[in-house]
């Protein structure tokens, strides 16, 4: 792990760290507004804005989503909103998600990128796009109707089957559940994101979970798949603690002013207002996608010689 | 030994998820018995 500041970012000292404080102000402000950790934000947002390599930006990331979700799975289980044994059971298939999630960013930074930055970036940032457009797809969406039919893990043909103890379903495929979170932490792994935003609705429409009890075990979910993917990221030096500390203490005062805010807004007005912002966020990334490719085949071109060969 | 290690990485969930299962099955049939005993007490 990297303790300081220097040498993350073009940024230095105090402005450094007044940046991320404001960045962790704008993210905590997002959490109280529209119940998102902000992870598929905050990773392009440090590499495009901050000039982060984009590995210390999902470790950090990760780091600072472990706590948050920890308070906030912390909070959900005292309300008694957790439905622990599927939480366990995805957080399983999370982790090691987590992990494989990890061992592929490897392979593409080193083996098909050999640790070039610019062309990780040209990898990694249509990968945000994308992330984006389902994750602003999905919000934008809204809430779905309590589902009266099986949930499509009830219907799921394959065994064995488990009871939700907490919602009382019935039937819900074991083998789903457990790659149901595999996938989610594949993305945790390989793009630094918490995967609530995904797990969610995946929560609510996949298994059929109500919407108290879908956000406390999408918490507690994410909480352990952050922590294998810290991990992961920790163990080759790519999370930056004053990074993610300078982001999480300024986040916590955030979300007491996205709260206030939630409260003053229109439910419709605010997922609104999300759309705006992942759609910016998306031009940002697509902006500076387009002038790396410029650069990468400008710099990859060999040049004309001025006097052609008679 | 990378297929080795992710087939691991995916078979590892399943068993876990079974375990988990199992467990808190266990607890629950014991739970369900001892309230049984209780009641006919």
């Amino acid at each position: 792990m990297i303790g300081g500041l220097d040498g993350v970012s073009y940024l230095e000292g105090p402005a450094l760290a007044g940046a991320l404080l404001g960045l962790g102000l704008g993210l905590g402000a997002l959490t109280g507004l529209f119940g998102v950790g902000g992870g598929f934000l905050i990773v392009p947002v440090l590499n495009v804005v901050f000039g982060m390599d984009y590995t210390i930006a999902k470790g950090s990331s990760l780091a600072c989503m472990l706590g948050t979700s920890a308070s906030g799975a912390m909070r959900h289980l005292r309300l008694g909103n957790v439905a622990v044994k599927t939480m366990l059971i995805i957080a399983g298939g999370a982790m090691s998600g987590a992990l494989l999630g990890g061992m592929v960013n490897d392979y593409l930074e080193q083996a098909v990128c050999g640790g070039d930055q610019v062309r990780v970036e040209l990898i990694m940032h249509p990968m945000y796009i994308v992330l984006l457009v389902v994750a602003g797809w999905f919000v934008l969406r809204g809430p779905d109707d309590v589902i009266t039919h099986d949930a499509p893990l009830q219907r799921l043909p394959l065994g064995p089957r488990i009871r939700i103890l907490r919602t009382g379903q019935e039937g819900v495929s074991l083998p789903g559940l457990v790659y149901m979170g595999v996938l989610i932490g594949l993305l945790t792994g390989l793009l630094g994101v918490g995967g609530g935003v995904l797990m969610m609705p995946l929560l609510l429409s996949g298994v059929g979970m109500n919407p108290k009890q879908a956000v406390g075990t999408s918490l507690g979910i994410v909480l352990f798949a952050s922590a294998a993917g810290t991990v992961k990221y920790g163990l080759i030096d790519q999370v930056n603690l004053a990074v993610a500390m300078s982001i999480l203490i300024s986040s916590t005062i955030g979300v007491q002013f996205g709260a206030w805010l939630c409260a003053k807004l229109r439910a419709r007005s605010i997922r609104r207002y999300f759309a705006i912002l992942v759609l910016a966020v998306i031009v940002m990334i697509a902006n500076d996608l387009v002038h790396k490719i410029r650069d990468y085949t400008t710099v990859s071109q060999p040049p004309t010689p001025a006097h052609p060969a008679q | 030994m990378i297929v080795l290690r992710i087939a691991l990485l995916l078979l590892l969930p399943l068993a876990w998820g079974l375990g988990v299962e199992y467990l808190f099955e266990r607890r629950r049939r014991a739970r369900r018995t001892a309230k049984a005993t209780d009641t006919s007490q």
